[in-house]
């Protein structure tokens, strides 16, 4: 392997585990608060305004 | 693909909050989120291209030969590094200055600084590869490769400073008098290296620069404008993701005071309290 | 501002000569670094004579943390920073007594490692105008910087590894233009130090400037 190729191949792989792991992370909170609207007494109702279940549409 | 997959997720209460916010903000919110993705797919169909071209298409330089295709990567790399930490700053004064004083440009500080750091690296890694070749070594104690890593460093403190828990606004306005100070500091140490420097004949960043053209600069162009796409798609995500961290804590707060109130009431009528309902608060996330 | 920043600095200044613990461990502490240096560069005069002014300021720089530490250590026992808040003092005031008793205090301990220095290192003290010169313009950066970062990392459970991460890699400019200035002196041509004092002001004016200004909200946190 070239020095070339060794940069590309760190520059992209380090670029898609960051945005990986962001989607990830994303998910993850969405459904932990999604969880937690379950069990919370005041219900869903009391959360407005939120930006919902949409994930960014989904682009990866 | 992932938002029936969060939807799913969130289907067992019956008006799930995403569906609740969908209601309210139909029209802007898809909006918004259909730009964002496409500004992700712009990306990455141009680092494709850019990456295609780079090592397949466009010919080798006459004097660098085959090194060149680093500079189709790196400088942009580079671009966006300054692009974020400018970002960075801006939205830190957006903070302080009282009239536009808002949690939103804190957590756009916090955003740009994390995607900065990742890009600094990045511009290190790649820099350090060209100049093992050129310059026959990885590091060299240049004026912008030493302010580089020590941008590197000051802002990985920056984001140490982020992660120390806090009241919200206390939390932000800490970061962003650090985000100021950490700014001011890389003049002064741009100019301190390069007079340090001066007395010797180094290999400086713009000695290898050679005449570019035709597919060449096309292709660099192309670079320029899709990691600056990916920087967008990075911030807006990395953004989105503090705001929903903020929305955690708050709620994990209201939530540790609802159970503690469920249980004085089970108390006051004489019957033990249950297990308490275990719900994951947001941890390392931030 | 001014009455309220000495009166600040000679309560700090009072509370560590009550409580001797620079004295007694930061200089050592520091005497112990010179030595260490040393024994890792090995006993060759040619050697450590050259690198006198670096390892000199790589060791001002290790104790400024802990002078700066120790500085918010203070505030931080017995409900005294809630004290200072309540005191009415002007908060750039507090902040530009606590950054010159800092100052203060690696004054001395500067003067002290400074004659080790030239005993272990066989370092000549020449251009003596333009060693103390630098010494109290980087030592007041030092201090500016680190009154700053210790107000924002005090009282974070974090704070002794927080305040180095934040700390060094800021002073860099310091290091490098102290040395250069120490290097000047030391090689008896003063002359072409200058330029460097004039980093060391520089740098000292900003970030008294920036903790001045900035001191009032972050002592609001608490």
């Amino acid at each position: 392997m070239t020095y070339v190729d060794a940069g590309y191949v760190v520059a992209l792989v380090a670029l898609a585990v960051y945005a990986l792991s962001l989607v990830g992370r994303e998910r993850a909170a969405r459904r932990r608060l999604g969880g937690q609207a379950a069990h919370r007494p005041g219900g869903p109702a009391a959360r407005p305004g939120r930006p919902g279940g949409r994930l960014g549409g989904g682009s990866r | 693909m992932s938002s029936t997959t969060a939807n799913a997720v969130a289907a067992p209460v019956p008006a799930a909050p995403g569906g609740a916010g969908r209601a309210g903000h139909q029209p802007r919110g898809a909006w918004r989120g259909r730009l964002v993705a496409a500004t992700g797919g712009a990306a990455l169909l141009g680092i494709a291209a850019t990456v295609w071209l780079g090592l397949w298409v466009t010919p080798p330089d006459v004097y660098m030969g085959n090194l060149v295709r680093l500079l189709y990567i790196h400088p942009p790399i580079a671009w966006v590094m300054y692009l974020a930490f400018g970002l960075a700053m801006l939205s830190s004064l957006g903070y302080l200055w009282p009239r536009t004083r808002d949690l939103r440009f804190d957590r756009l500080a916090g955003a740009a600084a994390e995607v900065g750091v990742v890009f600094t690296g990045l511009t290190l890694v790649t820099g350090s590869l060209w100049g093992r070749p050129t310059w026959g070594t990885y590091w060299t104690w240049d004026p912008l490769l030493t302010t580089t890593a020590l941008l590197f460093v000051l802002y990985l403190g920056y984001l140490a400073l982020r992660r120390v828990p806090g009241e919200p606004e206390a939390r932000a306005r800490r970061a962003a008098i650090g985000a100021v100070v950490a700014f001011v500091d890389v003049p002064i140490c741009y100019f301190s290296v390069y007079w340090w420097r001066s007395l010797h004949q180094l290999p400086s960043v713009t000695a290898g620069k050679s005449y570019i053209h035709g597919s060449m600069a096309w292709t660099m162009l192309l670079g320029f404008v899709s990691f600056t796409l990916a920087f967008v798609w990075l911030v807006v995500r990395r953004y989105r993701l503090a705001g929903l961290a903020q929305a955690e804590e708050a709620d994990g707060l209201a939530l540790a005071l609802a159970e503690r109130r469920a249980e004085g009431e089970a108390d006051a009528v004489g019957r033990p309290p249950g297990p308490a309902p275990l719900v994951e608060h947001g941890v390392g996330l931030r | 501002m001014w009455r309220d920043a000495a009166l600040v600095a000679g309560k700090d200044l009072r509370i560590e000569w009550r409580s001797r613990v620079g004295l007694n461990q930061v200089v050592p502490f520091a005497v112990v670094i010179l030595v260490l240096f040393g024994l890792a560069l090995g006993p060759s005069r040619r050697v450590l004579a050259p690198a006198t002014a670096g390892l000199f300021w790589v060791a001002v720089l290790l104790s400024a943390v802990l002078a700066v530490q120790r500085s918010f250590a203070v505030e931080a026992a017995d409900g005294a920073g809630d004290g200072l808040r309540l005191s009415g003092l002007d908060a750039g005031g507090i902040f530009v007594g606590k950054a010159a008793a800092v100052t203060a205090q690696l004054l001395v301990l500067e003067v002290v490692l400074g004659v080790v220095a030239a005993l272990l290192y066989a370092a000549h003290l020449s251009g003596f105008v333009m060693l103390a010169a630098s010494c109290v313009l980087a030592t007041a950066g030092l201090a500016a910087v680190g009154t700053l970062y210790g107000a924002l990392s005090a009282g974070s459970r974090v704070r002794e590894t927080l305040l180095p991460l934040l700390f060094f890699p800021l002073v860099a400019p310091v290091l490098i233009a102290a040395t250069k200035a120490w290097q000047a002196g030391l090689q008896g041509r003063p002359g072409s130090g200058l330029g460097w004092l004039s980093v060391l002001a520089v740098f000292a004016a900003a970030y008294l400037a920036i903790g001045t200004v900035a001191f009032g909200p972050l002592l609001e946190d608490g």
